[in-house]
């Protein structure tokens, strides 16, 4: 019986040991399974998190850029680019000669890629941008290994070269230059935004499992208040004009006076925004309109007729004897024809574009009253016309001119100003005397739908109702009866003036250059567009009755049956 | 008389004890175990259909945006010359204005 016990009770031992042994091991798997899963879990999920967990940026998408009509003007279009992964591709000579292929390569080309390829990297920059659907098409049917395609945001532009000083260009870095491009770069843009995604080894998301950490902000679509008709048959006729005179620029503006709405803005010579970089001179890009000043000549005449009759110092048909010249200090200045005008009521000064008659009128203002209406009708600052670039002009400082100075402004020489500021002060005569502010951007609209539409904004009144409807009667009578006739449509009144100005070279007027402008508005006394045409340095005109003005009367005579303004006589 | 007996072997062969207990449990934690996995599988499965389908989405709404961009193109009034040009239609001479009352 004792031997049976003892046998037993080491039995028993040998059996409680093995059950300790595999009690302390399996305690030791538990003590381990606790030390990873449970104290050292954050660091394995980040390990795991590392392999799956990716970060991404989602690039906003471009604001697109639309005529009055909502009409594309400038657009995105995604198109792929071609990259290969070269320690991803098996056979190098056959992917080389694959893609040349398809890609039309030369042979030195097709030697460059193999060499690109041959380096066993993970990365090379795209062998071409902007793959057209055929040959993403025929590379894809080649199923070669290493290739993709990566899908990359371009711009667009539908139109050409139309508007294109306003448009300007988006950049290769993707930032905008010049004009609204430019000018609207942070709110076309938009922001980028971060999202976290959970990915497989391939690359592919794991079941929906996006969290966005920024929301992208999309960039903000623009409608401008260009209308593309009437751009499009500025730009052809202004196109026209210069080469028929050989000039070396020119310039229209078109402004609808009740809101300061620009219609159309076109400088002549100009660029493709889609082929920005193949533009040699790069003051292609510039919009003259409002960013280079000119001395503007006679045109600048209705300015100081308007300060001279709002301040009730001429009326109309105040007459007087003026001579072919006159004497102010010891300077002689001259009509333009070196010709007397006799005995002139205002109305024929501005007619007759006599010099003398103005110096007459500013005399009659004084330096005072005459660079308060300068202010007054905004020159000297910005109109604040949406667009990059603008310029202010050149006004001398009213302590620094002289009479003479004083005497050759009052007929627009001595000072310089943009088109912008000269249409934006006209529009004001045309506006019973109220300045509206200029503006190109209608509305602006969300990627969802929300707009926000730009209101117009009165600026200040500069004239008198009555004397802005009296100036545009005598600017109606320049038209009838003065230089300005090339510029009248049958059937309708049509104000306006000519002005041809000397070029100041070095200082001195070049009597071989000058620059024909022609600024007026239609119907007179109910207008629906102000309008400054600018043809620069012709070659076989002198004057701009025959060059500008002309191209003013075929584009009015296209707007009044564009906007179907029944004829008023 | 016979009832009793019947019972008594009906009861002995279905009696539960620790050992079937254990079992039945084991079985049960294999089964939702594997129900978990299918059902992690199913989503799993279904996420890369949905991230195949979003890929889709992603190039039928480039090729949409390709087509809008090329009807702008087409409308852009340097063609639409071309087009008018080409049907040999002729630039309005004067236009009239008819009073209607």
């Amino acid at each position: 019986m004792a031997r049976i016990s003892q046998k037993s009770s080491s039995q028993v031992n040998r059996i409680n040991l093995v059950l300790l042994v595999g009690i302390c091991l399996f305690g030791i798997l538990v003590a381990k399974i606790y030390s990873k899963q449970i104290i050292q879990n954050a660091y394995y999920l980040s390990l795991a998190d590392q392999q799956h967990l990716w970060q991404e940026e989602q690039k906003a998408r471009r604001g697109q850029i639309y005529d009055v009509n909502g009409y594309p003007l400038a657009a995105n279009l995604m198109m792929p680019a071609l990259e290969v992964i070269p320690n991803q591709v098996d056979d190098v000579d056959y992917t080389t000669k694959k893609l040349a292929a398809v890609l039309h390569m030369t042979r030195q080309e097709e030697l460059e890629l193999k060499d690109s390829m041959n380096t066993n990297t993970l990365y090379m920059p795209p062998i071409k941008h902007k793959l057209s659907s055929v040959e993403v098409d025929d590379i894809k049917e080649l199923d070669l290994d290493g290739v993709i395609f990566i899908p990359e945001d371009w711009r667009f532009y539908p139109e050409g070269d139309l508007a294109s000083s306003v448009l300007g260009f988006l950049d290769a870095e993707g930032k905008g230059q010049y004009g609204i491009e430019g000018y609207f770069n942070d709110e076309l843009m938009g922001s980028s935004g971060f999202v976290k995604t959970y990915r497989d080894r391939t690359g592919t998301e794991i079941t929906d499992s996006e969290e966005v950490l920024s929301r992208v902000q999309q960039g903000l679509n623009l409608y401008l208040t260009i209308d593309r008709s009437v751009q499009y048959f500025v730009e052809e006729k202004l196109e026209k004009t210069v080469k028929q005179h050989d000039a070396d620029s020119g310039s229209v503006v078109i402004m609808d006076p009740r809101t300061g709405k620009i219609v159309a803005m076109a400088n002549y010579p100009s660029f493709d925004p889609n082929e920005y970089f193949k533009v040699e001179n790069y003051e292609y890009f510039n919009n003259t309109i409002v960013s280079h000043a000119w001395e503007p000549g006679s045109v600048f005449k209705v300015i100081t007729m308007a300060a001279a009759l709002d301040l009730g110092l001429v009326e109309p048909d105040t007459a007087e004897t003026f001579g072919a010249s006159i004497k102010v200090l010891d300077r002689e200045i001259w009509n333009s024809e070196r010709r007397p005008y006799g005995l002139e009521a205002m109305t024929q000064v501005l007619e007759n574009s006599d010099n003398v008659g103005m110096v007459w009128v500013g005399q009659k203002l004084g330096e005072d009253n005459f660079y308060d209406y300068l202010y007054k009708f905004g020159f000297g600052e910005k109109t604040g016309v949406d667009l990059s670039s603008e310029g202010v002009g050149l006004i001398l400082d009213k302590s620094l001119i002289s009479e003479v100075d004083m005497a050759t402004m009052t007929f627009g020489q001595g000072i310089a100003i943009t088109p912008m500021q000269l249409v934006a002060a006209v529009s004001a005569i045309a506006n019973d005397g109220h300045m509206m502010k200029p503006y190109i951007v209608d509305k602006i609209v969300t990627v969802d739908g929300k707009e926000v539409e730009v209101a117009p904004q009165f600026v200040r009144s500069v004239l008198d109702p009555d004397i802005a409807e009296s100036l545009a009667a005598m600017m109606v009578s320049v038209v009838e009866n003065g230089h300005g006739t090339q510029a009248g449509v049958e059937g309708y009144y049509v104000a306006g003036k000519t002005g041809t100005a000397q070029v100041p070279v070095n200082g001195v007027y070049d009597p071989h250059k000058n620059i024909g402008s022609f600024v007026g508005f239609a119907p007179a006394f109910d207008p629906k567009f102000v309008m400054l045409v600018k043809i620069d340095i012709p070659k076989n005109t002198e004057w701009a009755e025959s060059s500008a003005a002309p191209l003013f009367g075929e584009i009015a005579d296209f707007l009044l049956d564009y906007y179907m303004v029944a004829p008023e006589r | 008389m016979f009832t009793g007996v019947q019972k008594n072997r009906m009861a002995s062969r279905f009696a539960v004890g620790p050992v079937s207990l254990q079992f039945v449990t084991i079985i049960l934690l294999a089964l939702f175990s594997l129900m978990y996995l299918l059902q992690n599988n199913q989503m799993t499965t279904q996420g890369y259909k949905l991230a195949q389908l979003k890929s889709e989405q992603v190039e039928i709404l480039q090729q949409n945006e390709k087509y809008q961009v090329e009807a702008a193109r087409l409308k852009a009034l340097g063609e639409v010359k071309k087009k008018v040009e080409n049907l040999e239609m002729e630039t309005v001479e004067s236009v009239r204005y008819l009073a209607v009352e």
